[in-house]
This record gives structure tokens, sequence and C-alpha cells, in this order.
């Protein structure tokens, strides 16, 4: 039977990247799962703090689930929360979905704009399904049940 | 062994699951794959070819790769790519479900709602067809050769040019001829101006190409471009894992991130107006030094 | 830090801050700056790729004047700088900052609103005095440009 940790947090990290439009949408995307799909049991952390060393950030994932976002084929969250000792148990890249969104492309780093905004919506709906189903709340377990 | 259904021998194909043991997905991923190998496809262990990957050389070679992921993390996706393989097809179990409405759940026990579907899945890996154009094999053709480079920087950005072998057009995309044969594909620098590349539009194979005609377009996060092709020739294969993953450009401009090959029918001619590796150079460095700043921002 | 004479540009790295409204303001200062005041000039650096190793920003880094600005006290852009490539020219701490300033709402990090943009105009106007003041100090040539 698979361990269930329904009680700890799930921490959702994006890049931050400050080169992209896309690291923006994959930081808007976490901000909308921590603070509007699923605050009870998401939240986000530093990554520079964890990636430095920073104990009270580490103490924190370290007993827990981290997903990552990245803005970019660098990869850097992914590989940041990695090389902290903590690989993430799910890592998504902004311009997968842009492959299946093409109409989405988001405008500027500072203002990623609407189609921007619809895409880190795409993304937060599928990060909060997957924070269900890692705590073990996932009681749609089929459509139409 | 033929496959009765379509008349296919089976072991055209080759699979490789992902090997999620803590998800319903992965255990379907798993099932699939055990369906296919009653009806001869190979099977590839991915715990096994992580560590021995000259133990499936053979399948690997001889057959169209599927991939087969539970989720979207995409592990067996990521570990053909890693291993450059080209993949033919590729089944996540998750979404494939969630079109026929079951969700897949947390528990690994497959439940009788996703074992109903896994057959009919199997079928269709069985009966598909690659969806993109042939590729050529760079393990058997000349352009395999090691590549070396220069490099200049630009502010914090690195820029790299082969040292000999490829020739480039004004619109920084480059030619690797060998015999009458030919790769087309763009510049280190386009890969890092564009940024992200997300679409790879590819021509036609047999389409007739003139030099400067452009041969295939990308998508980026940030804009469109056309390829412009450097030489004259007749598409014969497009880079069907840059189709897949066009990201390969970033990663890989000069190599694995090859877009066309074409049969080359006026090399000669078209030679005069390309510029060599070190004459790029050259080029490219101021070029990149004026433009950089006012394009990119830094 | 081992610069060549006179570097042309400036380095400005900024933390990640995901997790603070300081951090969201810091990043986009430091975007601002880069885009509208110091267009350029200013090359702002990456946090996470830097932290990765890859692309170059550490390389960079050592190349040219670099400002750090960081959310927090944690400091994690100043203390990657001088991990990886040398000393700070000089560096800001934004939530220091605020409080100089008085600054005792409660910020977005999500949603930034008429004052968190107010704020991160601010702090803009304050790392374009750090920049100014390398230039004036000789530490990078503009060419004429400012």
């Amino acid at each position: 039977m698979v361990e269930q940790t329904n009680s700890k947090k799930v921490y959702v990290i994006p890049c931050s990247g400050i080169g992209k439009p896309t690291a923006s949408v994959g930081r808007e995307a976490v901000y909308r799962v921590i603070e509007d799909k699923r605050p009870e049991c998401a939240d986000t952390i530093c990554l520079g703090l964890l990636t430095l060393g920073d104990e009270e950030t580490a103490a924190k994932v370290r007993n827990s689930d981290v997903i990552t976002i990245d803005g970019c084929a660098k990869d850097c969250a992914s590989k940041n929360v990695e090389a902290s000792g903590k690989p993430p148990i799910i890592s998504h890249r902004v311009h997968d979905y842009l492959k299946e969104h093409r109409d989405l492309k988001p405008e500027t780093v500072l203002d990623i704009g609407e189609p921007g905004k619809k895409l880190a919506e795409v993304i937060a709906e599928d990060i909060a399904e997957e924070i269900d189903q890692l705590q073990g709340k996932d009681t749609d377990y089929r459509e139409g049940e | 062994m033929a496959d009765n259904r379509t008349g296919k021998d089976p072991v055209e194909i080759v699979v490789l699951p992902c090997s999620g043991l803590d998800k319903e997905a992965g255990s379907a991923s798993r099932e699939i794959s055990l369906l296919l190998s009653e009806r001869g496809v190979p099977v590839v262990c991915p715990v096994l070819y992580q560590r021995s990957p000259k133990k499936y050389e053979k399948e690997l070679g001889a057959g169209r790769l599927v991939v087969i992921d539970g989720c979207k993390t995409g592990c067996a996706s990521k570990l053909a790519a890693e291993r450059g393989l080209k993949i033919a097809r590729k089944l996540t179990v998750t979404e494939a479900a969630k079109a026929l409405g079951v969700k897949a759940g947390k528990d690994p026990h497959l439940t009788e709602a996703l074992r109903e579907m896994l057959p009919s899945l199997a079928e269709e890996l069985l009966a598909s067809e690659p969806t993109a154009a042939p590729t050529v094999d760079g393990a058997e053709t000349a352009f395999s050769g090691a590549v070396g480079y220069r490099e200049f920087s630009v502010d914090k950005f690195l820029f790299r040019v082969p040292v000999s072998g490829f020739f480039f057009n004004e619109n920084d995309c480059w030619a690797r001829v060998e015999g009458v044969r030919a790769r087309v594909g763009v510049s280190d620098y386009v890969q890092q101006s564009a940024s992200d590349m997300i679409f790879f539009d590819p021509p036609a194979i047999g389409a007739e190409v003139s030099i400067f005609d452009e041969v295939g377009s990308l998508e980026t996060t940030k804009t469109a471009l056309d390829i412009i092709s450097p030489v004259s020739g007749k598409v014969t294969s497009v880079n069907q894992q840059v189709v897949e993953a066009p990201e390969l450009i970033n990663e890989d401009p000069y190599e694995r991130g090859w877009a066309v090959e074409l049969e080359l029918t006026d090399f000669e001619s078209d030679r005069e107006l390309l510029m060599d590796c070190p004459a790029y150079f050259d080029y490219l460095k101021q070029k990149a030094e004026r433009e950089h700043d006012e394009l990119y921002g830094g | 830090m081992e610069m060549d004479a006179r570097p042309t540009k400036v380095g400005v790295l900024s933390c990640s801050g995901e997790s603070e409204a300081e951090g969201t303001i810091t990043r986009n200062a430091v975007r601002l700056v880069m885009e509208k005041y110091k267009p350029g000039l200013v090359v702002s650096l990456c946090l996470p790729l830097y932290l990765a190793g890859d692309g170059g920003e550490r390389d960079f880094a050592k190349k040219v004047p670099v400002i750090t600005v960081d959310g927090c006290e944690k400091s994690c852009a100043r203390l990657a700088t001088e991990k990886y490539s040398g000393e700070v020219e000089s560096y800001l701490d934004v939530r220091d900052l605020l409080k100089q300033w008085d600054v005792t709402d409660k910020l977005s990090r999500s949603h930034p609103g008429k004052l968190e943009e107010e704020l991160t105009e601010r702090v803009a106007q304050q790392i374009v005095k750090l920049v100014d003041h390398l230039i004036e100090e000789g530490k990078v040539d503009i060419g004429g440009e400012g």
C-alpha cells in the first residue's frame, strides 16, 4: 500500500526566472494553486533559500512532496530542488503547456497579459489535481459517479 | 508472428513503458506493455535500460519506438529523449483514460474501469502508423562525426559556432554537408535569441527547395521564424525528434537539433553565397554585439 | 571579483522571492530598471539559472560590477553572488527599505496593486541610484550613454 502524506503540505515551486515571460506564467500558476485553489494543503518556498541550504526551508520540504514548474528547458527549479537532496515528485515545464495551447502565449515578463493568465490557470488546475492525488483526496474517482 | 487484425508484423514496434509502481496509471502502463508482449512486441525494461543501455540495442534498432507513460510526469518519454531515441508514438495513460471519462487513482491496483480500457489501448498502439516523415538514423550516416566549437560571449550569453564543416547564410541558418547530402538547422545565436522552441512545422518530404527558400518554420515562446535554407535540394527527411521535442534545438542546435535533410542539387554554386565557419564566426560576433542589446535587452 | 578595466555593463541580481511580497517587488523593480531606466547598461542575472550553474551567469558576474537586490534579510542573491562570483559592489534589502519608508500595510506577493506598484517604482529608483554611483566612481564605462 502506498504511504500517503495527507497531513503534509505539498510545496509547489516555480523557477521564477527573471528573463522570460514563461517564468512569470509559472509563478502566477503557483500563486493560483497556493492562494486560490488549494490554500489549505499547498504552499511555496523560495527556491533560492532551498538551494542555498537554509535549514528552515529545507525542514519544510524534507517530509513533503514537491512539485516544480519551470519556465524554460533549463529546468532550474527541478534541478535546484533535486540538488538540494529532495527530487521533485512531479516536474512541469510551461512550454509543454504552450505546445498544447498555442494561442496562450504570455506577453511580457512584467505583465503576462490575458493569454498568459489563462495559461497559468490551465497549469494551476493540473497542479491542483495532482495535489489532490498526492494527498489521497481524489474523491471524484470517476467522472459522473 | 503476424498480427491477424492488421496484417502487420508486431515486431515493427518496440515498447518502452514507464515503471510507475506508486499509482494506478503506472500499473496500467505495465499492463499494456504485457498485453503487447503477448503479441510478440519487445518490451524494454526502463530500469534495466537505465543501467545497461546496450542490452536493448538490437530491439531498439529494429522497431519503431512506442513510449507508454502512466502520467504527465513522462518518465519513459524523458528517458527516451535522454538516450536520443526517436519516439514514433506516445501514450499517456492518464490522458487516454480522462478522454474516456475515467480517472486513474493513487492506489496502484487496477480498477475494473481502467482494466477494461487496456486491451483497446494496446490494439491502438499495434495499429498505429508513424505520424511523421521518415528520419535518417544519425548513427548510420556521416553526420555523426564529432563537432568542435569556438565560442564568444556577449554580456552573459555565450555563443557557439562550429569550427568546420558547416556553412551559414545571413539568416543564421546552417548547412552541414556530407557528399551529396546536407542537414540544415538554425544556429546557436538563433536558439538563444528566439528563446524556447515550442513548435517545428517541417516541410514536405520530396519538396524541392532553392537556396534561401523557407524549409520549415519554428515557433518559440517569443516569436515565429522560418528556417531559410542555405542550400538547394530535395527534402529527403525531417528530424522527427525535433518535431516531437523542438526544445532539442535549444539544447543542441548544431547536432541533435538538426531540422531537415536534403539531397543537394547545386552545392558548388550555393557555396559561393555562404559563409564558412570562420567567416560566420566573425560575422556573428559583430552582429551579436551590435544587435543583442537592441533586440533582447540583456 | 575579477574585472577587466572598465566593463560596459552592470549586473543586477534579484532574489526570486516567491514566498514573500517583497520578493515580487524586488523582481519587478529589477526588471523595470533593466527595461525602462537603464536599458542596455543593466543586465539582469537570473537567480535560478545562477544557482543551477548554467547559462554563463556566474562567469559574467565575475567580469562586471554586480548589485544584488534581495527581498528580505535572508539575502539569497547576495549570498549566491559571494559564493559563486565574488564580492558584490552594492546591495539592497527591500524589506529593510520598506521599514525605513514606514510601510506597514500588508502587501500582496501575487496580486500587486497600486501600493505594490508604487513601492516597486521606488525600489527601482534606489537601484538606479546605485548604478549611477558605479558610473560616477568610474567602475563602468558607459561610453557617453546614461
